[in-house]
């Protein structure tokens, strides 16, 4: 099953796009969800504690009742945002019975969730070895990108909270070895755990920009051409100062298309970046 | 022949709070006009179509809050009722020749539905049984059309809006992503345009002048001989 | 939580002999009328030519029309102001343009006006519900214009001309054929959505009467999707409305021949206002709430009629309101619903009307007057109709028919808002038929005007002012085709609009503002003995329960 979040429908089509084109190489078939609502991040932030768990639960219960038409009960997101928020409110009621008995009273008439479905962030489902793995991906890549040298950028929500995150959220390596193994030089930066300012952005964006700024001169101190992302807000924010630096921020799918030759799924302003960082290519 | 017969069975309804006995069987509208009422606000179209009977309930020994129609749903014994005069909401003003059919465009004239927090209260309130909720969620993602199909059958009674604890005024949303729809996605009908531009050069103004000046006879004699076409087309 | 009631045992029985003869009946097509044919039904079973339903009009200047007793005592009644009451030099509003009505034509009237050059600031449209209510929202089955390659709008004259009994006003419906294709694409332009196929193509369906489909609809919510476009484009454009302020008289000059203004009625404080205009466009709409002959009716809570009281008051000629429009599909089954309108889309998609026996027995798409006659000769006349627990007789429409000819689904697609009103009683049409019987729904004729939407006086036209929709008559002689009143109301809403801009703009100034005509109308009325108490325009229905009617009394002076 696959949860592709709003943003992920409009601003960052582009990030679906190659991420579908990847995984279909692969016979990975994302079937999206028949009805689904925002995850609810927005509301994370509120401090009205059973609010912020209505969304992303009313999403579990419809991937709950889209998972017998599929037969498959791995809810897979592509916005780490929404991962984030989806896995944390299903390991708080899942945890937690009575959590899920007061928040059911808000779901009038939606059946109650059995907490079955299991969410997974792309990347998971991208660097299990049962599934794809990084050998497998290895021998799909068709560019050679040796001469291109990539810093990966974590989302926050991608790390923490411990126990959520995929990765380490002192010292994350799956990006670096993602970008290793597509044969391009991984950058490992100081600033790759920062946050971007996340939805700063809406109510000061000055704020946002004084973060990203030292985030992608970092990077280019470091010697990065380009950075890529799991997140489309961090992709957003990043991309503020894309020119200044000419550093520009791409999603780590559309890395992957690139090197295994999915041009046509890349949109002309992507494809110009590489051409302009490696010529021709 | 407006045979209304009068059932022998009554109900007791509390009209905001007062108690009044009226037949059992007709609708709200019409018992509250049974009690005495004469509407001024609250009655329109007595059709379902104009929204401006909304109504909210309760029935004993039920905490839900219910939404209805007053011209579209029957009473029952026990009902508490009052119907909602009037939704107060500002309309955004625009000029639809200058915005783009995305979703940002709606964001923009109407942020708070970045608001909504999939509460579903809305949904739950359409007494056109519309996923209203969700016609909000394709808007977010930037779904203009699903948008705009999701929220057809919207009659603009407000009683999403009176519900919604994001404080969005649906139905003006709704407006606006389904003309949006209609003048930017909806493909255009190519023989409308063709049509048109023959009717401005003339085409017709000569058959027309003279069937104008025809006696009624003479119409006749053409009316009867025309072909039909058939209803499937 | 509404109860679902669906249908009583008895009536699942007859419906089981409607099932039975479905399938047979799906290739049947039953034989037209013959222009002869028709006019013989209407003469026996029409409700216009029962007698002793209608009387001349005694008095003002189409004295000796026939009309309706019910429309007769509005018109030959008393005004609800006395003039010695009114002030008419403390002016409330002062425009350029006053629009009395905010339906389809009056909205549109305004828009045009405003795209004709007059600021928006200087429309005023006054209403006596809220802004839009009124029949355009009600319209469901749609609008039509000749513009597919097979058709044109001569084709389209001619069934008009054919369905009015050639009583039309030849020219206006000239113009109303001529400028359809127009007010589609206007409509298309303004983000109306139309159902269409994927290329674009209008989607166009038959009605009663037409010789070619050109039906185009918006589902089955075709006038609500077009009014509320219309009501955001004139908000947008910054128009003032007034609402619940219903004209309750018209204002004119020491000359009597022209308008220049109303006095509004705020119903809910009760105090008049004095609108002075350069120009006033009525658009009031019908008389459905008259319930003439005691028929139930599909119009809104304020189709009163109120236009067409306060235009003939003024000097205007009336024409065709001897001929009264009954929709032959009226709910007759629930109660709760009885005479509500159901579209004669549902016909125009395939489906029959079939009596008791379970056989048809007039084609589904005559003109509405024949086939309404045909259902009340069926129910009255052969005694075919089935009885519903509350003594109502109607005659089956045979929904389920829609979606086995077009398709599943598409009953739920295209009749949305019928689908809907049914399952609210436990009613699945796309299973079961559902039971009709002819109910009020349209003025044919109305106040005169001529093709520039100017009102018609004995002695040519009044000036300054103008009138367009179902309140003027001339368009359908004594019966109107589906889906030309949606049509009507939108092209001389415009033409109405435009013709008062430009009058505005050849440099009038205001007029003076007198009730002459008053007086005048008054004496008249006493000369033929009209009582007292019979006062108009009506404004709005009486519906209060006998019970409390018998003790109400007004203990507050107004």
């Amino acid at each position: 099953m696959y949860y592709p979040g709003c943003s992920v429908k409009d601003y960052a089509k582009s990030y679906e796009d190659s991420a579908i084109a990847v995984l279909k190489l692969f016979d990975v078939e994302l079937v999206e969800l028949d009805r689904w609502n925002c995850c609810g991040v927005v509301y994370e932030y509120s401090a009205d504690a059973v609010m912020q768990h209505v969304a992303p639960l009313r999403d579990l219960i419809r991937a709950q009742e889209f998972m017998s038409k599929i037969g498959d009960n791995r809810l897979v997101t592509l916005c780490s945002m929404c991962y984030s928020t989806l896995k944390k409110v299903n390991e708080i009621v899942t945890s937690d019975s009575e959590k899920l008995n007061n928040l059911s009273e808000y779901m009038d008439d939606e059946p109650r969730y059995n907490c079955g479905v299991d969410v997974k962030h792309v990347l998971e489902i991208i660097l299990d070895d049962s599934i794809m793995g990084l050998k497998r991906i290895k021998e799909a890549v068709k560019r050679d990108l040796s001469n291109l040298r990539i810093a990966s950028f974590y989302s926050c929500s991608l790390l923490r909270p411990k126990g959520i995150g995929i990765d380490d959220p002192e010292d994350p390596h799956i990006m670096l070895d993602l970008i290793s193994s597509l044969g391009a030089k991984p950058i490992k930066f100081p600033y790759e755990k920062r946050c971007c300012g996340s939805y700063n952005v809406v109510y000061d964006r000055s704020i946002v920009e004084r973060t990203v700024m030292e985030i992608v001169k970092a990077a280019g101190r470091w010697g990065a051409d380009m950075i890529i992302t799991v997140c489309p807000l961090c992709h957003y924010n990043l991309n503020i100062v894309r020119n200044k630096f000419n550093i520009p921020t791409i999603y780590f799918t559309e890395l992957m298309a690139y090197a295994m030759g999915l041009d046509e799924t890349l949109s002309k302003e992507t494809l110009s970046i590489f051409k302009s960082k490696i010529g021709g290519g | 022949m407006a045979g209304q017969t009068e059932s022998k069975k009554t109900v007791k309804i509390y009209i905001m709070g007062r108690e009044y006995e009226v037949p059992a069987g007709i609708t709200i509208m019409k018992a509250v006009e049974y009690a005495g009422y004469q509407y001024i606000r609250g009655a329109g179209c007595r059709g379902g179509f104009c929204g401006a009977c909304a109504t909210i309930y309760r029935l004993k020994g039920d905490y839900r809050l219910y939404t209805a129609l007053a011209c579209q749903t029957t009473v029952q014994d026990g009902m508490y009722l009052v119907q909602i005069p009037f939704a107060p909401a500002e309309k955004v003003r625009y000029n639809i020749e200058e915005l783009k059919p995305t979703g940002s465009t709606v964001l923009a004239l109407y942020p708070e539905i970045a608001r909504c927090v999939a509460c579903n209260a809305c949904t739950k309130a359409c007494p056109q049984e519309l996923q209203v909720m969700d016609a909000i969620q394709m808007i977010k993602r930037g779904d203009i059309a699903k948008a705009a199909e999701l929220c057809f059958d919207c009659i603009s009674c407000g009683l999403c809006s009176i519900r919604c604890p994001a404080e969005i005024v649906h139905y003006h949303v709704f407006q606006l992503v389904r003309r949006l729809y209609g003048k930017y996605i909806a493909p255009k009908a190519k023989h409308l345009e063709i049509r048109v531009k023959e009717v401005e050069e003339g085409k017709f103004d000569m058959e027309l002048d003279n069937l104008v000046k025809m006696s009624p006879t003479e119409l006749k004699e053409l009316y009867d001989s025309r072909d039909i076409e058939s209803p499937e087309g | 939580m509404s109860q679902k009631i669906g249908y009583p045992d008895y009536m699942r029985e007859y419906i089981k002999i409607v099932e039975e003869t479905r399938e047979r009946r799906l290739k049947e097509r039953y034989r037209r009328l013959s222009s002869d044919e028709r006019l013989e039904l209407l003469k026996t079973w029409h409700p216009d030519y029962k007698e002793g339903t209608k009387r001349p009009i005694k008095i003002g200047p189409s004295a000796g029309l026939m009309v309706p007793h019910e429309v007769a005592n509005l018109i030959e009644a008393y005004p609800l102001i006395d003039p010695n009451d009114i002030d008419l030099s403390r002016i409330d509003y002062d425009v350029d343009v006053l629009i009395i009505g905010s339906g389809g034509a009056g909205t549109s009237a305004a828009i045009w006006a405003n795209i004709e050059g007059i600021p928006a600031e200087n429309i005023l449209i006054t209403t006596k519900l809220r802004f839009g209510d009124a029949n355009t929202k009600m319209a469901q089955g749609g609008i039509q214009a000749a513009d597919r390659p097979n058709d044109s709008p001569a084709r389209h004259f001619l069934d008009i001309m054919g369905g009015g009994l050639y009583a039309n006003d030849p020219e206006l419906v000239r113009e109303l054929v001529r400028d359809a294709p127009f007010i589609i694409k206007w409509l298309e332009d303004l983000g109306v959505i139309f159902d269409k196929e994927p290329d674009g193509t209008m989607i166009e369906v038959s009605g009663g009467g037409a010789s070619r489909n050109r039906m185009h609809s918006c589902k089955d919510y075709t006038g609500l999707e077009i009014m509320r476009v219309l009501m955001d484009e004139a908000l947008n454009r910054g128009i003032n409305v007034l609402e619940f302020s219903p004209a309750i008289e018209l204002l004119t000059d020491d000359s009597g021949n022209r308008v220049t203004g109303a006095i509004l009625w705020n119903m809910e404080t009760k105090e008049y206002y004095i609108a002075r205009a350069k120009a006033v466009i009525l658009a009031t709409g019908g008389y459905g709430r008259l319930h003439i002959q005691n028929f139930p009716t599909t119009n809104h809570y304020g189709a009163t009629m109120d236009g067409v009281v306060l235009a003939y008051r003024v000097g205007a000629k009336l024409r065709d309101l001897d001929a009264t429009q009954y929709h032959p599909t009226g709910a007759a089954y629930p109660d709760q619903i009885l005479g509500l309108l159901i579209t004669e889309k549902v016909r125009s998609m395939g489906a029959q009307l079939v009596n008791i026996d379970g056989e048809q027995f007039v084609y589904p798409l005559e003109t509405r007057d024949a086939v309404s006659a045909a259902i009340i000769r069926e129910c009255y006349g052969r005694n075919k109709g089935v009885v519903t627990p509350t003594g109502v007789r109607g005659v089956w429409l045979d929904t389920p028919m829609v979606d086995i000819i077009r398709g599943e689904g598409a009953t739920k697609r295209y009749l949305s808002s019928v689908y809907r009103m049914y399952s609210r009683f436990g009613i699945d049409v796309t299973k079961e038929p559902i039971l009709v019987f002819p109910t009020l729904h349209y003025m044919n004729g109305g106040v005169c005007i001529n093709k520039y939407g100017q009102v018609l006086g004995v002695n040519g036209i009044i000036e300054g002012f103008f009138a367009a929709g179902e309140v003027t008559g001339g368009v359908h002689g004594k019966n109107r085709l589906m889906g030309n009143s949606l049509l009507e109301i939108l092209v001389y809403g415009r033409r109405a609009g435009i013709s008062a801009a430009k009058y505005v703009k050849s440099g009038v100034s205001p007029g003076k503002l007198t009730l002459n005509h008053i007086p005048k109308y008054v004496e008249e009325l006493e000369k033929i003995g009209v009582q007292k108490d019979r006062r108009a325009p009506m404004l709005l229905p009486e519906y209060r329960g006998e019970k409390v009617l018998s003790k109400a009394i007004p203990i507050f002076p107004i």
